[in-house]
């Protein structure tokens, strides 16, 4: 059990909601796609447990969104139960439930509230709603004890570049298009790879070092990888799979380097992090430590268990609604599947 | 190049301050990026000087105030400019009075609109991209990233660049500044009220901008 964040910081805006020494639990739950995950952080930072259940789609196809909220329904009580377990938290002890809100899949997002909602009505506990990409940010500033990062946020269904600007989160460069994640996991599938395809296109790349050229589209601060994406399937068969990994990779992560590079020109952050799905990838991490060194910047990355989606990532962000007390009503919690961070009251 | 100082590390190239034949002058050196691989590296850094530089000659027909380039060293990806007196746009936004900042944005819009219709696509609308000169003359100094297009979906996602930046730039005077902006481009490109319909539809194709683009509409 790692200890995130100083004893004294503790009850700060939760007064009245708690007697002093409390430790105040709060159980987070991701579910906008694939993954369905349970975590319990505690006002002070403390990440109590992290489970997670993952649906894997059938070789040769994606993530349906239909099976993807059923594998929700099929997993929840056990995840649920395993958080509770390893973090040797009592139900009742809980103080409130927060659920990921959005952005994601509508299937899955509704499967997710209801459990949420159910849990919060029967504990008779607070409920709130995060908003799913802001956690990502939330969970490495706490591990990595960042103030004001430049995030690049790169998983199966985002990629984006989000920094606080007067009071907000607000994106600073985005696909205009695709996300990493998929553009990864679409190729992989093509060449044969099963789902998820990032690690295997990784490993296959390390062998090569033949670069074939292919589409490199930065519009000022976003980036497009359909071109990419049809440009490179369209020589399977052509080039070696293991050159075109290797050239994919390279255009790729040398485009999100790029905007990454002009978001921090122009904001002028301090510090960078690495967060989502994609975070674990090490020649994409080798291409940010030479651009953040180049600006004087620190560079950072999840640790792999939180970088993919994770529950942990809820319950923190939700304790820090919690504390400034952005409950949110039963009837009010209806799912939002395009939320978009600069519609976030912080 | 040997008495040239660095002032300015923007993302693509390095910006040094010296003198070119006696003359104040600015050197844009596309540095290498070693996260990138070097033929890749190469082909952009190349192609985007030679680029950058046959736009900044067009732009000057269109009517643009952008620096006068001396010359192109393409070994080094080099342009040698003009150095222009003035502060970035982006560093007076925040203290200028919202009447003044309808009468820059409009001339911003203007501007934009006279390259659109020239066929070129600034690709970086960005604040930090356009010098305020003492005299509250607008200088466009970054064409790295332009490209030549007249279609209505390019300029559209020009504009849209514009708008995101502006947006979190700029949060407070968005709105100001973003409406003079169209009022005047509108009024410079005959297609002009297509262009501007267009970024709501580039918008709602992005991806989680249902809710954004219906609440700017």
């Amino acid at each position: 059990m790692l200890s995130l964040r100083k004893k004294n910081e503790v009850c700060e805006g939760a007064e009245g909601l708690l007697s002093p020494g409390e430790s105040a639990p709060i159980l987070g739950i991701e579910g906008t796609a694939h993954t369905f995950g349970v975590g319990i952080a505690t006002l002070e930072g403390e990440i109590l447990s992290n489970n997670k259940k993952e649906y894997v789609p059938e070789k040769g196809s994606g993530i349906h969104p239909r099976e993807a909220a059923q594998h929700i329904s099929q997993v929840a009580s056990s995840v649920i139960n395993d958080a509770l377990q390893s973090a040797q938290i009592n139900p009742a002890e809980l103080k409130a439930i927060t659920f990921s809100r959005g952005p994601g899949l509508g299937p899955c997002l509704r499967t997710t509230a209801s459990i949420a909602r159910a849990l919060a009505t029967y504990l008779n506990i607070p409920l709130l709603g995060v908003n799913h990409a802001i956690a990502h940010v939330e969970i490495g500033k706490l591990v990595h004890h960042l103030e004001d990062p430049l995030t690049v946020y790169v998983s199966g269904g985002n990629t984006m570049i989000l920094a606080i600007a007067a009071g907000k989160y607000r994106v600073f460069g985005e696909t205009l298009d695709i996300a990493l994640g998929n553009l990864l996991d679409v190729f992989g599938r093509e060449v044969g790879l099963a789902h998820p395809g990032g690690p295997k296109i990784e490993k296959k790349a390390r062998k090569s070092s033949n670069y074939v050229e292919l589409p490199y589209v930065v519009k000022g601060t976003d980036l497009s990888y359909s071109g990419l994406l049809t440009a490179s399937i369209r020589l399977i068969g052509k080039e070696t799979p293991e050159d075109l990994c290797y050239s994919l990779q390279e255009t790729a992560f040398a485009m999100l380097a790029e905007v990454t590079e002009r978001a921090l020109a122009h904001t002028r952050k301090q510090e960078v992090l690495l967060t989502g799905g994609c975070a674990p990838n090490r020649r994409l991490q080798e291409m940010l430590v030479d651009i953040t060194a180049n600006h004087n910047a620190t560079f950072q990355v999840v640790p792999i268990e939180y970088a993919g989606d994770n529950g942990a990532m809820i319950a923190w962000t939700g304790v820090q609604e919690f504390k400034k007390k952005h409950f949110l009503p039963v009837p009010e919690s209806q799912v939002i599947p395009k939320w978009r961070v600069d519609e976030v009251t912080l | 190049m040997k008495t040239a100082k660095l002032f300015r590390k923007g993302a693509e190239a390095s910006l040094y301050r010296g003198e070119w034949f006696g003359r104040q002058a600015v050197f844009k050196v596309r540095h290498s990026r070693e996260y990138r691989h070097p033929s890749l590296d190469y082909k952009l850094r190349v192609t985007r000087t030679a680029r950058e530089a046959h736009i900044i000659s067009t732009a000057k027909k269109a009517g643009i105030r952008t620096p006068l380039l001396f010359e192109i060293d393409f070994p080094q990806t080099t342009l040698i400019m003009e150095y222009v007196e003035g502060s970035l746009l982006r560093d007076v936004v925040s203290d200028t009075p919202r009447e003044t900042l309808k009468r820059l944005f409009s001339e911003v819009g203007a501007a934009i609109g006279r390259l659109h219709n020239y066929g070129i696509i600034h690709g970086d609308l960005t604040t930090s991209n356009m010098i305020n000169k003492h005299n509250h003359q607008l200088c466009f100094i970054d064409f790295g990233l332009a490209s030549f297009s007249s279609e209505t979906e390019s300029r559209g996602v020009d504009l849209l660049l514009a708008k995101r930046t502006l947006s979190s730039s700029h949060p407070l005077v968005f709105e100001t500044c973003f409406k003079a902006l169209t009022t005047s481009y509108r009024k410079t490109v005959p297609a002009g009220r297509e262009v501007i319909l267009k970024i709501g539809e580039i918008e709602k194709r992005g991806r989680y901008v249902e809710r954004a683009a219906t609440s700017n509409s």
